[in-house]
């Protein structure tokens, strides 16, 4: 019996494990999205002036950050 | 009676982790893809306004720019490599003229520009897809190891009809191109996804 509930606790924790790495890579994801809204704004806001004057319509007007592995697993 | 008992036991946790464990994966899953939604709401609204800013230079007029776009997104449910289809609009109208004015409009519907003839007002736009996916998995077996590999093929059609206004409506058809855009130049091309992993005895 002792064996058996011991053998529950263990495949929860191995489990939990996987859980929480899928979850921390997830939030890695969320937080890359995020950090590119915030990214993205200020370049356009920038280029107002020159969009309406001596660079019409510029776009676009800044590079994506490039989703990585290491991003994922280390977020940097 | 006992025995009875600890196998309940392994089944309520083997049952518990399998449903919540599902629905977590389901709940990650919605929220990478609604972020991902959000960042091309963002990329369609700055870039609508430029276009038609740039479009109101060019003809002296009163331009209006509207994009439709289906970007891929993560599916959960979908098979491998596959993701999903999902549709994100924006427009964007800009005067700017000097002396008497034209209007003109435009759709940028994914990756191709329609423009839209003078006088023609749409006042709808609809879609239609047209889906095909076949996945392929084999496993090669030797003494030292064991090799495995997925392949799957994706044609994926899509055909805008944007109606007009008394008059007839403008299609455009469109497929997936290998950049996971949509565009007329890709019309039945295949998008082919693989992967080969081996794993030592």
């Amino acid at each position: 019996m002792k064996n058996k509930k011991a053998q529950v606790t263990l495949e929860t924790a191995l489990v939990f494990v996987a859980l929480i790495m899928l979850l921390s890579g997830s939030v890695n994801i969320w937080l890359w999205f995020n950090r590119n809204l915030a990214e993205r704004q200020p370049p356009f806001n920038q280029t107002r002036v020159a969009a309406g004057s001596t660079n019409v319509g510029q776009w676009p007007v800044s590079s994506q950050r490039p989703l990585t592995e290491q991003w994922v697993f280390q977020g940097r | 009676m006992k025995n009875m008992m600890t196998l309940d036991k392994k089944a309520q946790a083997t049952t518990e982790l399998a449903v919540f464990g599902s629905l977590i994966l389901i709940c990650l899953a919605v929220l990478v893809s609604y972020g991902q939604s959000l960042q091309e709401q963002q990329i369609l609204q700055q870039q609508a306004f430029r276009n038609a800013l740039k479009k109101a230079y060019n003809d002296n007029a009163f331009s209006s720019y509207n994009i439709v776009k289906n970007p891929r997104t993560v599916n959960l449910f979908g098979g491998f490599g596959e993701g999903g289809r999902s549709s994100t609009s924006s427009g964007a109208s800009v005067a700017w003229c000097l002396g008497t004015s034209a209007e003109t409009s435009y759709y940028e519907v994914n990756e191709d520009e329609i423009n839209i003839p003078s006088g023609s007002k749409i006042i709808d736009v609809e879609s239609q897809a047209n889906t095909g996916y076949t996945a392929q998995e084999t496993q090669f077996e030797d003494p030292n190891a064991a090799t495995s590999s997925k392949q799957a093929t994706l044609t994926d059609t899509i055909t805008t009809r944007m109606k007009v206004d008394g008059g007839s409506d403008i299609v455009v058809t469109q497929g997936l191109d290998t950049d996971g855009r949509y565009r007329q130049a890709a019309v039945g091309k295949e998008v082919t996804k693989q992967k080969v992993w081996t794993t030592p005895h």
